[in-house]
């Protein structure tokens, strides 16, 4: 997870677009430090010290990590769990409903004979 | 990108060898054998019983075998570190699917006793494949109001919604006359098709990517496996669902209205109905709370619920204060 992300929150720095965590550690200074040690870029809701069973989660019924949502710039919940590639599209997508026409393109990706 | 879609191709096939993993054989040891063998152990152990006796088996009696070899094999993995050693005394993991055979022998003695229930339910909740498919038949046709059905439910929403699971669950609702293994059972079948629903989705996704990569991209991706390979695994993963079931899938929202509107049906008929026979157990009503939540408000189209909370440094804010972007919600752990 962590590249993939890393490489969004990087490429999309600037845009109208933000990812947010929903952290279930339940050790808050563990998570803390892993957060600084593999680069975790991204702002993260903490669910508290029950871990997988805090409010947060309770609240949105996640019962398997990672779970995913992605919103409009409306707030409307438009993609639920999609990631990688699936993820990427969706982003855009929704980028462009809001005249933001981008291509997201990952770095590891650019050693590779491009198709398109 | 790369590491996400070989994230999904496990997430899917781990899934998959979850859901459909051959059924363990039923064992090969003779019980006899197997008996002097735990007393041996036994012995080595701390001098509990010089001389056991073997008593003919009973329900107990396994259990507490089961439990003792449990313990054993905890201790000798505790305290063993290295990983080709462990891997060796992991062959040797005593799993229910071993004593399958002698409770089942224990059961049919008197398949409507007392403890016929107990080693029928315990086949049931612990065993895997045909013993377990069997001693849930058995307890369906001679125990169809036991707690035990219920229990069966939980373990079986964790399965795919194949034709034989959804065929399993309706057997629970309608041979029973607990209200409680009733309720479980219908509300359990709609939590193994929403379980299903994500592994449905992983796999649609695998076949889309495969088919948009390059050879090379592919080459990286699929681990020694031909496009053949995994295309044939994804259409044998696809055909355990029932006909019924992929209808249902093929239409996301549509499913996610369909499930609420189970729920709710569940809920009005069923909701007081405690979970267990404790007086202060919860409700089903509380149970559904959060599911039913979750189909009435953070489905595709609507306008996702508000988060208020803290960031990891203690620092309040709220999803709210980014109306105006786009927003990935990632749920996440480090484990």
């Amino acid at each position: 997870m962590y590249p993939h992300e890393r490489s969004l929150v990087k490429q999309l720095a600037g845009e109208p677009f933000a990812l947010i965590g929903v952290n279930s550690d339940s050790d808050r200074e563990k998570i803390r430090e892993i957060v600084k040690e593999k680069e975790i870029t991204w702002r993260s809701f903490w669910n508290g010290e029950e871990g997988t069973r805090g409010p947060i989660s309770q609240k949105w019924n996640v019962r398997a990590w990672p779970t995913i949502y992605v919103l409009d710039a409306n707030g409307v919940i438009r993609f639920k769990n999609v990631r990688g590639d699936a993820m990427d599209r969706a982003i855009e997508t929704l980028l462009g409903e809001i005249g933001r026409e981008i291509t997201i393109k990952h770095e590891e990706a650019e050693d590779e004979p491009s198709d398109d | 990108m790369k590491m996400i879609a070989s994230g999904i191709t496990v997430f899917a096939f781990g899934w998959l060898v979850l859901g459909a993993g051959p059924s363990a054989s039923a064992q090969d040891t003779p019980p006899a054998e197997e008996e002097a063998q735990v007393q041996e152990e036994a012995k080595q152990d701390e001098a509990k019983q010089e001389e056991a006796p073997v008593p003919p088996d009973t329900f107990q009696l396994i259990v507490e075998e089961f439990q003792k070899a449990t313990a054993d094999f905890n201790k000798k993995m505790s305290e063993v570190e290295d990983a080709a050693e462990r891997r060796k005394i992991m062959v040797d993991r005593p799993m229910p699917d071993k004593y399958a055979e002698r409770m089942m022998a224990v059961a049919e003695k008197d398949l409507a006793s007392e403890e016929g229930r107990q080693a029928l339910g315990w086949i049931a909740a612990n065993c895997n494949g045909e013993p377990s498919t069997l001693a849930f038949e058995k307890l369906v046709e001679h125990h169809p109001d036991a707690n035990e059905l219920g229990s069966f439910a939980q373990k079986l929403s964790r399965s795919m919604p194949t034709g034989e699971v959804m065929a399993q669950f309706d057997a629970i609702a309608e041979k029973t006359g607990s209200d409680r293994n009733k309720a479980i059972a219908l509300w359990m079948r709609t939590t193994c098709l929403k379980n299903g629903i994500r592994g449905w989705t992983a796999y649609a996704d695998i076949a889309k990517n495969l088919a948009d990569m390059s050879d090379d991209e592919f080459a990286r991706e699929s681990r020694g496996r031909t496009r053949e390979q995994v295309e044939e695994q994804v259409k044998s993963f696809q055909s355990q669902f029932p006909e019924s079931v992929r209808e249902m899938y093929a239409d996301p929202v549509a499913f996610e209205a369909k499930m609420l509107e189970s729920l709710e049906e569940i809920l009005a008929k069923y909701g007081e109905v405690r979970m267990t026979d404790a007086e202060d157990s919860p409700t089903l009503a509380s149970r559904l709370e959060n599911e039913i939540f979750e189909l009435k408000y953070l489905t595709i189209g609507k306008e996702a619920p508000d988060i208020e909370g803290e960031d990891l440094d203690g620092t309040a804010f709220k999803l709210s204060e980014y109306r105006g972007k786009v927003v990935v919600i990632d749920f996440w752990g480090d484990w």
